[in-house]
């Protein structure tokens, strides 16, 4: 998918109606608080889990922080472990990097765990266009979306927007599944239909949750088994990662695995959870005979450079924030047109398309704070949101940020107004005359201009004839002590 | 200059002085309690039995294995044929193969026809009730994953209370296996409709079978 | 005890009733009360907009009209955010005044948090005999942390009977420009608002916040002009017993 953000209110105004979508969203995320409320419970009581997501904050704060040192180390450690590591500027590097594999290894079909990383630089379509070779997504949501030729609605649950009927019939459709109801028939049949791909697979692609710089460990964590057929079956593993991925040890490691699971899908920990140093070795099985590891930048070095907007790359991308997320329980995932949907893209998404592409992700925000309430690593989302405003206001040109000079003006003069009685009383006064025609009942019904959205759906109560400073003014002595005693 | 060179020097710039190790305050590894490894198991899905001494451990297999239809594919193991995995299946007519002493082109065969994979297990993590495979030259990756169901024989020995302690140990080991597998009951999904479906692309029964003592 | 009423130019402008009902709880107190007449706008517009510079302007007037009160207090929780919060982190590069930013951040409250927190007034001497639901303003909840307080006040109140909400503290859609800009998300927002609060079977949502106010009440009275918002100073005001809280209240703040 090519990420395009800027059709958000178009999609938006098409999903918002999708009562069905918005009700469903409510339900999981009925499902989620529950789920994840109780299994943060694990570590005890409120100020303990606290104390959980403090440390979290921290182990992501300490790997931004040393981002140079800890990837270096990482990967000296990794290529001890015997993985290839390869680095890649941006997507198209990547895919590159990818498309340069397939052909020295001679593949011909290719399983995937589910990984947002090759979401973030379509992958798939990169394979399918330029090589002609079979990609199946493993994950079953993922495997539903790709036959529907949609992209996944929400980082966890790819699928979960699609109803169980729209499910039958795409895989009916595509893959000739025997049309059942029972959720346990069609996870089934897709098992048998993927099994055969696994088996036969000779390269599997992976994201990763965490590298562990110390030990040179790639860490992986699934719920189907899905990204461990595909590190384990095919003779070529190759796993992509972003540069913020690392951190220093496997404590560390263990306890981000363990907030991400616990936000994700409110579990303690996930059916499988691989710790992955690398190929097989000579006395093996199975397992790759070959790992690749590629290190993705992507825009993410530029952001660096700034310790505000780096901030954005504490996310571990638990998805938590999108179910709290009121904006995107109403709309749902097309409308921010971009693989990290709701809160998550966000903070992201800015530093990598640039601010005034992505405008309506940051606009379309009532800075509520919920994500950041939730965020188990303490991602910054409303000072980020902030401060992409700030660049949009101002204008910024690594970001690629341009300015809105009508709209500079306007909170120009407003500001100007509000900063002085004289010019504000005549505002008021002017204001109260304009609209003094267009209410009745106490309430203005609709007015021409800049507001004029605010009537679709509200109305506005009428400006009194008296403002407060009006009333105190010959009001006001009553309520001082000096006033009550004259009096 | 290298793709590696240009985003690590960018990100030098702007690195934060001082040293990237931490230490997380670990509690020296302890050893974790069978009541709470049972209880999270089989909250998790697996099937939990406790097995006193060697003739018993046998039994349970013995038991496990009686209910079920299918091969047998077992990891090469000093645990696994102090056991005599084997034998037990001869007793009851099943055809049991240790899948590293085929040829090595037949591994995968084997692996892929079988319905039942047994391995050894390294270490288990109480709170989670997870078992942990060490992938090296035993317990090959795919014995747990492919086969419909998974038997994990476990000695208490090796539970620890949580997944910090597996952590610090494999820290400290001086060479790592190429793999570990943290395995928490069955694999699952819930991306039908958010029903929960138990069983998605590996093993839809697994079994784990505590020994207590030496065997 | 003394205490200067920070009036928001919504209230001051539009919402002129919660003004005067803050005023007349406050004065029932006993509290001395002082108006500074040329305060207007604390800057939350352009600061939301993401125009600093205009935002600094704002934020320096407000800082210069009340930082000698003792204590400031005000009907919205989240122009009282955008002071005691915000004001910090825009005025972080100039010490001078960040050192008085953060000197009035310790002496603003909202509403509630300064009644329950400072003044330990909870009981307000109202009655009312029927059902309320509370709606958690964003920047209330999260913004100052002010959740209980609020909800004790109703509590107090005689015959009362506090109802829950569903989402409660879920946004209602406003967020200021937000609700111009998109105006059909920010509607679906409180359509499930008040859908919410029409199920619990409350009488009256009562808020603490003039902008989630506007937009709850705007959108009661286009479709459901029989169900009411009201702000908690409405509600207290309306149903207070005059003359006795004075009496009792005299020693605690005198």
């Amino acid at each position: 998918m090519k990420a395009n953000p800027l059709l958000f209110e178009e999609v938006a105004k098409v999903e918002v109606l999708n009562h069905e979508q918005s009700d469903f969203l409510v339900m999981v995320k009925g499902v989620f608080d529950y789920l994840c409320n109780n299994a943060m419970n694990d570590y005890g009581d409120s100020d303990k889990q606290d104390l959980a997501r403090d440390l979290g904050g921290d182990i992501r704060l300490n790997s931004l922080g040393h981002l140079a040192e800890l990837l270096e180390k990482f990967e000296a450690n990794a290529i001890a472990n015997g993985i290839n590591v390869l680095w890649a500027q941006d997507g198209d590097e990547a895919c590159k990097l990818v498309e340069g594999l397939i052909d020295k290894h001679d593949v011909k079909i290719i399983t995937k765990g589910k990984s947002m990383i090759t979401e973030e630089i379509d992958l798939n379509h990169y394979i399918e266009s330029k090589t002609g070779v079979e990609v199946h997504e493993g994950d079953l949501g993922e495997f539903i979306v790709q036959q529907r030729g949609t992209p996944p609605v929400h980082i966890v649950a790819p699928a979960i927007n699609l109803q169980l009927g729209e499910i039958i019939d795409i895989l009916h459709e595509s893959i000739d599944m025997p049309k059942t109801e029972d959720a346990n028939e069609i996870a089934d049949y897709v098992r048998g239909f993927l099994r055969t791909r696994f088996q036969r697979a000779d390269m599997g692609i992976t994201g990763v949750n965490q590298a562990v710089a110390s030990t040179g460990s790639l860490i992986l964590v699934e719920n189907e088994g899905n990204i461990r057929w595909s590190t384990s079956a095919p003779k070529i593993h190759v796993a992509l990662m972003s540069i913020e991925k690392v951190c220093d040890n496997l404590a560390d490691a263990m306890h981000l695995v363990g907030l991400l699971t616990r936000n994700c899908t409110g579990q303690s920990i996930t059916s499988y959870v691989s710790i992955l140093n690398g190929p097989r070795k000579e006395n093996e099985y199975d397992g790759p005979e070959e790992t690749y590891l590629i290190i993705l930048d992507n825009g993410r070095s530029k952001a660096y450079a700034d310790s505000e907007l780096r901030e954005a790359m504490r996310c571990i991308r638990c998805g938590r924030c999108g179910v709290k997320c009121p904006i995107y329980l109403q709309i749902g995932a097309y409308p921010y047109n971009n693989c990290y949907p709701g809160p998550m893209g966000v903070a992201l998404m800015p530093l990598l398309l640039g601010v005034d592409e992505t405008k309506h992700l940051y606009q379309a925000c009532t800075q509520c704070g919920a994500c950041a309430e939730i965020c188990p690593v303490q991602v910054p989302h409303l000072s980020l949101n902030a401060r992409y405003r700030q660049m949009k206001a101002s204008g910024d040109k690594e970001f690629k940020a341009s300015s809105n000079i009508w709209e500079g003006l306007f909170f120009k003069s407003l500001t100007t107004g509000m900063n002085n009685l004289g010019l504000y009383k005549t505002g008021l006064a002017s204001m109260r005359f304009f609209t003094k025609n267009s209410s009745s009942d106490g309430y203005i019904k609709k007015l021409p201009g800049p507001f004029s959205s605010w009537f679709i759906s509200r109305d506005l109560p009428e400006i009194p004839s008296q403002s407060f400073r009006q009333y105190w003014e010959t009001e006001g002595y009553k309520f001082t002590k000096e006033g009550k005693k004259n009096e | 200059m290298s793709s590696r060179n240009v985003i690590l020097d960018q990100l030098k710039m702007y690195s934060s002085p001082g040293s990237s190790q931490r230490k997380t305050l670990v509690p020296k590894a302890r050893k974790g309690s069978i009541e709470i490894f049972t209880e999270k198991a089989t909250g998790a899905g697996a099937k939990v039995f406790l097995a006193n001494e060697v003739e018993e451990a046998k039994n349970q297999i013995k038991k496990v294995l009686e209910e079920l239809d299918g091969d047998i594919v077992y990891s090469s193991d000093k645990i696994l044929e102090d056991l005599q995995i084997i034998d037990i299946a001869k007793t009851i007519n099943k055809v049991a193969i240790e899948g590293q002493l085929e040829k090595k082109l037949d591994y995968k065969e084997i692996v892929f026809k079988s319905a039942i994979g047994i391995t050894s297990c390294s270490y288990a993590i109480a709170e989670t009730g997870s078992v942990v495979i060490e992938h090296s030259n035993s317990n090959e990756r795919l014995i747990s994953l492919a086969p419909e169901t998974y038997i994990c024989i476990l000695s208490d020995e090796k539970i620890f209370e949580n997944r910090y302690m597996l952590a610090d140990i494999l820290e400290e080991k001086t060479e790592q296996a190429s793999a570990y597998s943290i395995i928490t009951g069955v694999s699952r999904t819930a991306d039908v409709a958010m029903q929960v479906v138990l069983g998605m692309h590996g093993p839809k029964n697994v079994f784990i079978i505590i020994y207590t003592g030496e065997l | 005890m003394q205490v200067s009423l920070f009036i928001p130019c919504t209230v001051d402008a539009l919402l002129v009733d919660i003004g005067k009902d803050m005023v007349q709880i406050m004065a029932e107190v006993g509290f001395d009360l002082h108006y500074h007449k040329d305060q207007i706008c604390c800057g939350q517009p352009a600061l939301t907009a993401g125009y600093i510079e205009e935002a600094k302007k704002s934020a320096k007037r407000f800082i210069e009209i009340f930082e000698k009160d003792e204590y400031v207090v005000s009907v919205s929780g989240s122009c009282v955010n955008t002071v005691k919060n915000d004001y910090c982190k825009i005025l972080v590069d100039e010490p001078g005044w960040l050192k008085r930013a953060e000197a009035l951040s310790e002496k603003i409250f909202e509403f509630s948090q300064f009644m329950v927190d400072v003044a330990k007034i909870t009981d307000v001497k109202a009655q009312f005999d029927g059902k309320v639901a509370y709606h958690h303003s964003c920047h209330l909840l999260r913004g100052l942390g002010v959740q209980e307080q609020p909800m004790e006040m109703l509590s107090a109140v005689k015959d009362i009977e506090l109802v829950p909400l569903n989402g409660a503290e879920d946004c209602c859609g406003f967020g200021g420009q937000f609700a111009l800009k998109y105006p059909y998300i920010s509607e679906a927002l409180v359509r499930d608002k008040v859908k919410n609060f029409i199920a619990s079977g409350a009488e009256y949502l009562i808020l603490a916040d003039p902008g989630c106010l506007l937009n709850i009440s705007g959108y009661l009275h286009r479709h459901h002009p029989d169900r009411t918002a009201m702000h908690l100073v409405s509600f207290l005001a309306k149903h207070m017993e005059k003359g006795v809280l004075n009496n009792e209240s005299k020693s605690l703040v005198v």
